[in-house]
C-alpha cells in the first residue's frame, strides 16, 4: 500500500461550516487517480513548536543542510565563547567558563523588550557557575535550554548571561 | 560578538516574542494545525489528506529590531520560533512547516551569494554594504547611539582592502558613498549626537544610494578626499564615535535655500539664478539660508548625465567648518562657474 501526502489549502473566503464539506466533496469526486498529482507532497504542521516532533523536524532540516549545502559552512566544532551555558538536563543548566575548549553550541536571539532580565554580574558569577536558578530564568531562556537539550547540543549562548 | 554567532552551529530565534518572558514555544491555534483524513481511491490506494487553514500574514517583532539584524546575518543557520510554526533559515535555503512562506519574507541568503567561506561580501562590496545599510536603517533601535555597535559585527567582515571604517563608510569608496539621501526627511531633531553630518548614520530615517555604483556606468569624480577621521568613544573604531570630520576639495557654487510656499515644508535651492530640487536630510531649514553646493561626481548613462552635489551650510560660530544639509541630484547645474575650494565637513 503506498502512501501519498497531499496538502489542501481551503481559501479564506470559504465559510467555516463549509470547510469540512469542501474536503469531503473533494474526496467523493475522486475518480480513478489522485486529483492532486501536481501538488507536491508536504509535511504536516506540528502541534507544538517545543514538542519532540518539532525537535525531530529541526534535526532533519539541520542534517539536510549539513549534507547538501555547500555555502553553509560545515565546521561543527568551533571554539566555545569564554562564558557559555552548559546544559545538564531539560531543566538544569549552569554557567561554564571555557578554556579554549572546542564543542558545538547554539545561540539564542531574542528581544530584550525593554525589561531587565537576569544578568551575570560579578556578584552572581560564582552562584551561576554552580547552578543557574531555573525559576529566575525568563521563559524564553528556559525554552531555549529545553530545545537545545532535545537537539543533543550541550552548550548554549545567551547574551545577558554570557556577555561581559 | 560577531564570532559568537558565526561560530555557533545553530541560532534559536524567539522570533514571534516581543519580550523574553513570552517564551519560544507555542501551541498553535487549532485551526492551523493539520487535520488528517485517510481515504482510498478506486484502485484501493491509500491517501492521507492534511488539511489546515492558510496561515495569516505575520508581523515579526524580532525582525524589526536593529540589534537582531547582524545576529541573523552572522548566523549559519536559524530556527525561527513563530506563532504557529517553525521556520528554518540558512545561507542556502528557507523552509517553513506550512510551505507557504518563501524567502522573500526574510532571506539572509541574498547576502551570501558567492563564496561565504571567506566571509566577505560578494558582488561589489560597496554595493553590498549599501544595500545592507539600507535594510538595517529601517530597523528600530531602543538607543539611537547603538547605530554603530549594532552593525559592528558585520563591519568586521568587510575585507581590509576597503580601508579604514569611517562612521559607517569605507575609506576607499568614501567620496561616492557620501552621496546618500534620506527617503523621507523629518522635522525631528536627533535626540543625541551619534554621527557627523556627512555620515548616513546622522540621518533620521531610511537612506538610499544611487544605483549607478556598478560597472555599467561611466562616472567621473570631481571632488577628492584630502583627509578623513573619526574619534572612537571606546577602543573600537567600529563602535560608538564622539567626533568625525572630512576635508573635501572640489568645485562649489554658492546659493540660497528658498521656501516654496509659506504653509508647506517644501524647500528648493537657488543656484546661479536657477531653482533646483534637492533632497534634504531634515526639514529644519529656513528660507534664505546661505548654502554651498559641492560637486562630488557625475554619472553618465544613455539618457545623459546626472550630477551629485552635497549641499552644505556653515556651522554657527565655527570658522571654515561646514555641515551637510542635503543632496542635490541634477542633470544640468552649470558647473562651469563653480570655484574650487576646500571644505571641512563635520
Amino acid at each position: 500500500m503506498s502512501l501519498k501526502r497531499v496538502r489542501l489549502l481551503i481559501p479564506d473566503f470559504v465559510p467555516k461550516p463549509l470547510r469540512c464539506l469542501v474536503a469531503q466533496f473533494l474526496q467523493v469526486t475522486i475518480g480513478f487517480s489522485c486529483p492532486w498529482q501536481y501538488v507536491s507532497p508536504i509535511a504536516m504542521i506540528t502541534q507544538n513548536t517545543g514538542s519532540p516532533a518539532a525537535i525531530e523536524k529541526v534535526k532533519t532540516w539541520h542534517s539536510q543542510c549539513l549534507s547538501n549545502h555547500e555555502r553553509c559552512s560545515q565546521d561543527q566544532s568551533s571554539q566555545l565563547p569564554t562564558r557559555i551555558i552548559c546544559i545538564e538536563g531539560p531543566n538544569q543548566a549552569r554557567l561554564h567558563i571555557s578554556k579554549d575548549e572546542k564543542a558545538p553550541y547554539v545561540c539564542l536571539s531574542h528581544c530584550w523588550g525593554g525589561q531587565v532580565v537576569v544578568q551575570t554580574t560579578t556578584r552572581t558569577l560564582e552562584q551561576y557557575t554552580a547552578n543557574l536558578p531555573w525559576e529566575t530564568l525568563p521563559k524564553t531562556f528556559q525554552d531555549a535550554v529545553q530545545f537545545a537539550h532535545g537537539l543533543g547540543i550541550k552548550y548554549l549562548w545567551i547574551d545577558s548571561l554570557c556577555q561581559y | 560578538m560577531s564570532q559568537i554567532y558565526a561560530n555557533a552551529c545553530l541560532t534559536l530565534s524567539a522570533t514571534w516574542a516581543t519580550n523574553p518572558h513570552q517564551g519560544c514555544f507555542v501551541i498553535p491555534d487549532k485551526r492551523y494545525a493539520s487535520r488528517t483524513r485517510n481515504f482510498t481511491n478506486s484502485y484501493n490506494k491509500l491517501y492521507k489528506l492534511h488539511c489546515h487553514e492558510i496561515l495569516p500574514q505575520l508581523s515579526i517583532p524580532l525582525q524589526q529590531r536593529g540589534w537582531v539584524f547582524q545576529e541573523r546575518l552572522l548566523s549559519r543557520r536559524i530556527v525561527h520560533f513563530m506563532e504557529q510554526e517553525l521556520w528554518w533559515e540558512c545561507r542556502e535555503s528557507f523552509t517553513c512547516e506550512c510551505g507557504n512562506h518563501d524567502n522573500k519574507t526574510l532571506g539572509i541568503n541574498k547576502y551570501w551569494e558567492a563564496n561565504p567561506r571567506k566571509l566577505s561580501f560578494p558582488k561589489s562590496i560597496q554595493g553590498q554594504w549599501e544595500s545592507m545599510v539600507q535594510t538595517y536603517q529601517m530597523k528600530s533601535l531602543t538607543y539611537p547611539s547603538d547605530i554603530f555597535p549594532a552593525l559592528q559585527g558585520l563591519a568586521k567582515l568587510v575585507p581590509l582592502s576597503m580601508g579604514r571604517y569611517l562612521a559607517g563608510h569605507w575609506e576607499t569608496t568614501l567620496a561616492r558613498s557620501l552621496c546618500w539621501w534620506v527617503n523621507k526627511a523629518s522635522r525631528r531633531y536627533p535626540t543625541e549626537w551619534r554621527a557627523p553630518s556627512w555620515s548616513w548614520a546622522a540621518a533620521q530615517g531610511p537612506v538610499r544610494w544611487p544605483r549607478n555604483v556598478g560597472y555599467m556606468y561611466n562616472t567621473s569624480m570631481h571632488s577628492t578626499v584630502l583627509s578623513a577621521m573619526t574619534t572612537p568613544k571606546g577602543d573600537d573604531p567600529m563602535g560608538q564615535i564622539s567626533y568625525g570630520a572630512i576635508v573635501l576639495r572640489g568645485k562649489h557654487l554658492v546659493g540660497r535655500i528658498r521656501k516654496v510656499h509659506e504653509l508647506v515644508d517644501y524647500y528648493q535651492i537657488d543656484l546661479v539664478g536657477s531653482r533646483h530640487y534637492a533632497v534634504w536630510d531634515s526639514l529644519n531649514l529656513r528660507d534664505g539660508l546661505q548654502v554651498a553646493a559641492l560637486i562630488i561626481y557625475e554619472a553618465f548613462d544613455r539618457s545623459g548625465v546626472e550630477q551629485y552635489w552635497l549641499v552644505l551650510r556653515a556651522v554657527k560660530g565655527r570658522k571654515d567648518e561646514y555641515m551637510r544639509v542635503g543632496l542635490l541630484r541634477a542633470r544640468s547645474v552649470g558647473k562651469e562657474n563653480a570655484v574650487e575650494k576646500e571644505f571641512k565637513i563635520v
